[in-house]
């Protein structure tokens, strides 16, 4: 009777670790065959194998001298006995071994007689399968030969772990050239992103010795005229230069010390020697585990902004103080008007002038009356800006108040209204929109002399302003009248800048429109060209 | 006839409204800057203050507030050269900012002088 092995106390995991090698079925390899073939020779047996144990089944690794064998039921297998022993297991002769004696493979098949087999045992101690010789007739091992049968066996379960070893290499290496493929992939979008964006962009190395750049986009280039490998492995502060402000330098070295953001504003030098004012954002990188890697700069030319900004401002403080000038002088004149007016009428009606002094007293109150007017007008640069509260419809208020300003035409000038304004709310109080009105209709009936082409247009335009962009009220008058030259555009919003003869104007109409329009929180542009005539364009915020 | 004081720091502007008022039949007394004017509303009761509003010291303000709290029965007319829209009607806006009955905006005509105190006074109840 054929006596079936016992099964390993710890089978499940023996199995397991087999299946994880992936060595079943697998295709014959050099390692395991020149070992057994090695056997077949010092051993002088016509068969030996490198067998695995499976759950119900013996493979065969490797096969010298039984051609078309794969494999056997695992409960003939003489291996299933030998992975139990710690030693190599001899069966000397099967026919004389009750648990072999009527084995198939002993009885017929391959005809064995003779068996030894070593435990190939892996470092984890699992005993996968066994190195084993096989012969057809009784033998019997010495001493040295059951060593070296060990340790051939052990040269198995060495190879064995090597080749998982490999494998477990290989596909950790193929996850690894997969892992970086998608990294190149991100990185290379991210690089044509940073390359394309139109704000010169600088990465620093802040685990470098110097914190030297290792990245500057196009952009950087255009702005600074440094080309890449200008700029590369060199610190930022070759954009530093005489007029830099070693103040706003400190911030910025506080700031990288500190691994915090900063934004300036810093003169800064072209490779050329030129200046601009340098928008300056620094932004810190830290890694997972919160160090400072790298400093991110971006940086934009905002020298013309600047300049503009700096021009409104001057202008806005030029006109504020003007104003408030203009406010104490306008009340000291109101003063001296008072005894004026009341004394010529007390004259007239109480100190028996004649006629003909009481016609040139009349005279002298009249002059009082258009004082009085003038400084009203000089007043209203020094109020505060109030809101009015009234709110019209643009294009309602203009035609409420149009036949008061073209009183002002004469009979040579030809009026082209463009009304295209759908309805729009502003708020602007009467009086103020009819002194808008007023005063531009009667600058352009000036410039004209008396005859030439009016054009009024309404339409709705957009206000941009740092905050938002409101829709706005626009009003634009076109003459074709003698227009202004450079010197005079420059100063025409100025308060008592004035080209008409003395005692034709105040000099106080457009600088009077400019106020007002500031006050509405909107905006004013005159267009001019000698000879050909002037457009000025307002905009008011809608309500 | 009324008693009237007038408070006005300008010389010529105070001279021109006590020859205006006097020759309107009205007893004017005259304060040059505001610390007098109170003064001389602690000794005399007035039927109308008129009263400048931009004085250095006291402004005239103060002296409208001081001046209601000693005399309620006594009218205010405020006088400033300092609106904008001078030649247009005050509104009764201007006048209770200064704490005033009613506001004139220099420079101002003796008609629209008279026409306002003609007013004030008819309201105000008479003393002595």
């Amino acid at each position: 009777m054929t006596q079936p092995a016992a099964i390993p106390a710890n089978e499940e995991e023996r199995i397991a670790r087999l299946r994880m090698l992936a060595i079943l079925d697998s295709d014959p390899e050099v390692m395991f065959d020149s070992l057994t073939r090695l056997a077949a020779e010092i051993f002088e047996v016509p068969i030996a194998l490198v067998s695995f144990v499976d759950t119900d089944r013996q493979w065969f690794k490797a096969n010298v001298g039984l051609p078309g064998f794969t494999e056997t039921p695992r409960d003939i297998a003489f291996c299933s006995h030998a992975i139990l022993e710690t030693g190599v297991m001899e069966v000397k002769d099967a026919l004389l071994d009750e648990r072999f004696a009527t084995n198939p493979l002993v009885t017929g098949g391959p005809g064995i007689r003779f068996y030894a087999g070593a435990p190939v045992i892996l470092s984890d101690a699992s005993r996968l399968g066994t190195f084993c010789v096989i012969d057809r007739v009784p033998r019997k091992l010495s001493a040295l030969q059951r060593s070296m049968l060990t340790e051939m066996a052990g040269a198995v379960s060495h190879a064995i772990e090597a080749r998982e070893i490999t494998a477990n290499a290989k596909t950790a290496r193929i996850r690894l050239e997969d892992d970086l493929a998608v990294i190149a992939r991100r990185t290379e979008v991210l690089r044509a992103t940073i390359d394309a964006c139109p704000i010169a962009v600088t990465i620093a190395d802040m685990t470098l010795p110097d914190a030297t750049l290792i990245y500057a986009n196009d952009a950087f280039s255009q702005l600074t005229g440094y080309g890449r490998d200008e700029t590369l492995d060199r610190n930022c502060r070759f954009l530093k230069g005489p007029e830099t402000s070693p103040e706003l330098s400190r911030k910025l070295g506080q700031a990288i010390a500190a691994g915090e953001q900063v934004e300036v504003e810093i003169v800064n030098y072209r490779k050329d020697g030129t200046k601009f004012l340098n928008r300056l954002t620094l932004a810190p990188i830290h890694d997972k585990s919160g160090k400072l890697t790298a400093f991110i700069g971006l940086q934009s030319d905002i020298t013309f902004e600047a300049q503009r900004r700096d021009a409104s401002e001057q202008q806005r403080a030029k006109m504020a103080a003007l104003g408030r000038a203009m406010g104490g002088v306008a009340h000291e004149i109101n003063n001296m008007l008072q005894p004026v007016s009341l004394l010529v009428q007390d004259a007239i009606d109480n100190h028996f002038v004649t006629p003909e002094g009481a016609g040139h007293l009349g005279i002298v109150l009249d002059c009082t009356r258009n004082a009085r007017n003038i400084i009203g007008d000089v007043l209203a640069f020094s109020r505060p800006p109030s809101r009015s509260g009234e709110i019209h419809d643009f294009s309602t208020i203009f035609e409420e108040i149009l036949p008061l300003a073209i009183q002002a035409l004469t009979k040579h000038i030809t009026l082209s209204l463009a009304m295209e304004c759908p309805p729009l709310l502003i708020e602007i109080s009467r009086t103020k929109f009819s002194q808008i009105l007023v005063n531009l209709v009667s600058n352009a009936v000036s410039a004209m002399g008396g005859a030439g082409q009016l054009t009024i247009q309404l339409d709705e335009d957009v206000l941009e302003s740092p905050a938002q962009a409101r829709k706005a009220a626009r009003l634009r008058i076109t003459d074709t009248g003698c227009g202004m030259d450079a010197t005079t555009q420059e100063r025409a919003f100025e308060p008592f800048f004035t080209t008409k003869p003395i005692g034709q104007g105040t000099g106080l109409g457009l600088p009077l429109v400019y106020a007002l329009v500031q006050e509405t929180g909107g905006f004013i542009k005159l267009e001019s060209k000698p000879g050909l005539g002037t457009t000025i364009t307002i905009l008011i915020p809608a309500a | 006839m009324a008693s009237i004081l007038v408070v006005e720091d300008v010389p010529p502007v105070l001279l021109s409204l006590r020859i205006i008022l006097s020759g309107g039949g009205h007893t004017v007394s005259c304060a040059t800057d505001g610390l007098m004017g109170v003064r001389l509303l602690t000794e005399q009761a007035f039927d109308l203050v008129i009263s400048d509003i931009w004085m250095p010291g006291l402004s005239g303000i103060d002296v409208i507030n001081r001046g209601r709290a000693k005399s309620p029965g006594t009218r205010f007319l405020a006088i400033t050269g300092g609106n904008p829209n001078s030649g247009v009607s005050p509104g009764a806006a201007e006048a209770e900012k200064f704490g005033a009955n009613a506001v004139l905006f220099k420079p101002f005509e003796k008609h629209e002088l008279l026409q306002i105190v003609t007013a004030l006074l008819a309201e105000a109840p008479a003393y002595g």
